[in-house]
């Protein structure tokens, strides 16, 4: 059982140098898309878990200390928009990252000896927009981006949903197709060039 | 100065709480001065690969010789006796550099500042010889044929991917004082190292302990 424990240690060391290796470079893909497209550092949080308490951690589930697993989203204003007033034009951007489709939401804690095996799963990356057609003296984040629903994103595809108010473009892909500069570029120029439709199609 | 700073042999300075390091890393100047120094070491051949990469100018590429080199030159404005002082002055022998630079990357530049330093270059050099003005930080509306904006993430990436071995000391000089001003390289996916892990077996020695 010691010697188990050991090897298994072991392999968790060598896991905790992947995950800072591999968060290290999601952060700089997330900076690099939110600096390239013009938008600066807004808010961010997790779908499943309490990443950003403050409570002890002894009292907190384990998985709070694993944000960049899953569920954590990044969200961005165009630079210089105020966060209390939306504009005609202006919006916020969404960026999701999941190393793990195969997590299972619980009600208590979820078991990943439950989940399927790792090699059949996949990361996603997810990129959204949300570009407002009106002026309103609203938060961007209480009053927009949680009070709005999403569109089924498709993957590999720019899917567009427009109401009277708001213009919602996302895309999602597998991780491993941005795994260079050049892959990153393209994404944000196609992605530009459909927000760029919708701006002038107003 | 940089390398006593990186291996703190900083001392506070006189009876206040403040030290060099902080000093050092707060102002624009030491921070200029710390990087182009050192890239002004390097051979020409570097400086011309470097100045093409950031400018996208391909006249950098027959530059053959650093002439002149100046930080902080003192150049009249007009007849009033103002003066404008850039940062630094690079005369090559067929393209003269005046680097302008803020402290980072969020900090914008003067639209006004940019066009006072070029009319002052215009009449301290006034010659037909091109001249870049290169804008480090924060970008700015203002658009001149002769002004390239560019961030100092922009050259730390190409200084940190870029390095020869030559001179490999040179560089690191220059990275480390990256470093110690805040910034970072950009890591792609592409680069995400390998790891053999028994997740199974590991996560099921984890079930068996203190449950």
């Amino acid at each position: 059982m010691k010697h188990n424990l050991i090897n298994s240690l072991n392999e968790t060391r060598k896991a905790y140098r992947l995950i800072y290796a591999y968060q290290r470079r999601i952060v700089d893909l997330t900076k690099y898309i939110s600096e390239s497209m013009k938008y600066s550092p807004y808010w961010w949080d997790n779908e499943y878990f309490n990443v950003r308490s403050n409570t002890h951690p002894v009292n907190r589930s384990a998985f709070d200390f694993v944000p960049f697993y899953v569920g954590t989203y990044m969200l961005f204003l165009k630079e210089g928009q105020s966060a209390n007033k939306v504009k005609v034009g202006e919006g916020i951007l969404d960026i999701q990252i999941d190393i793990d489709d195969c997590f299972k939401e619980s009600k208590h804690e979820p078991n990943t000896l439950e989940f399927e095996d790792s090699e059949n799963c996949s990361a996603i990356f997810y990129m959204g927009a949300i570009i407002s057609q009106v002026e309103e003296e609203k938060n961007w984040l209480q009053d927009v981006y949680y009070q709005l629903e999403y569109p089924e994103d498709k993957m590999d595809e720019f899917v567009i949903k427009v109401d009277d108010k708001y213009t919602c473009l996302v895309y999602s892909c597998k991780l491993e197709m941005l795994y260079t500069k050049d892959s990153v570029d393209e994404l944000i120029k196609n992605f530009k060039k459909e927000i760029e439709k919708i701006t002038k199609n107003r | 100065m940089l390398n006593a700073i990186l291996h703190s042999k900083d001392r506070y300075i006189g009876n206040s709480q403040e030290n060099f390091r902080s000093m050092y890393n707060d102002i624009e100047d030491f921070f200029t001065a710390a990087i182009f120094s050192r890239f002004t070491y390097l051979p020409v051949s570097e400086q011309s690969r470097i100045l093409t990469l950031l400018t996208g100018d391909k006249k950098f590429l027959m530059i053959t010789e650093l002439k002149n080199r100046e930080f902080w030159p003192s150049w009249y404005l007009d007849i009033e006796n103002r003066r404008v002082e850039p940062d630094l002055f690079l005369e090559y022998d067929i393209i003269n550099v005046i680097v302008e630079a803020k402290r980072n990357d969020v900090t914008l530049h003067s639209a006004e500042q940019l066009q006072r330093e070029i009319d002052a270059y215009l009449s301290e050099y006034p010659s037909n010889k091109k001249f870049i003005l290169l804008a480090i930080g924060g970008g700015c509306s203002f658009q001149h044929e002769n002004i390239v904006y560019i961030g100092w993430k922009n050259l730390f990436q190409i200084l940190y991917e870029y390095g020869d071995n030559n001179t490999k000391w040179i560089f690191k000089d220059m990275i480390d004082a990256f470093y110690l001003h805040g910034f970072y390289p950009t890591k792609w996916l592409e680069s995400l190292p390998y790891e053999n892990i028994n997740l199974k077996d590991s996560l099921k020695t984890y079930e068996g302990w203190i449950r």
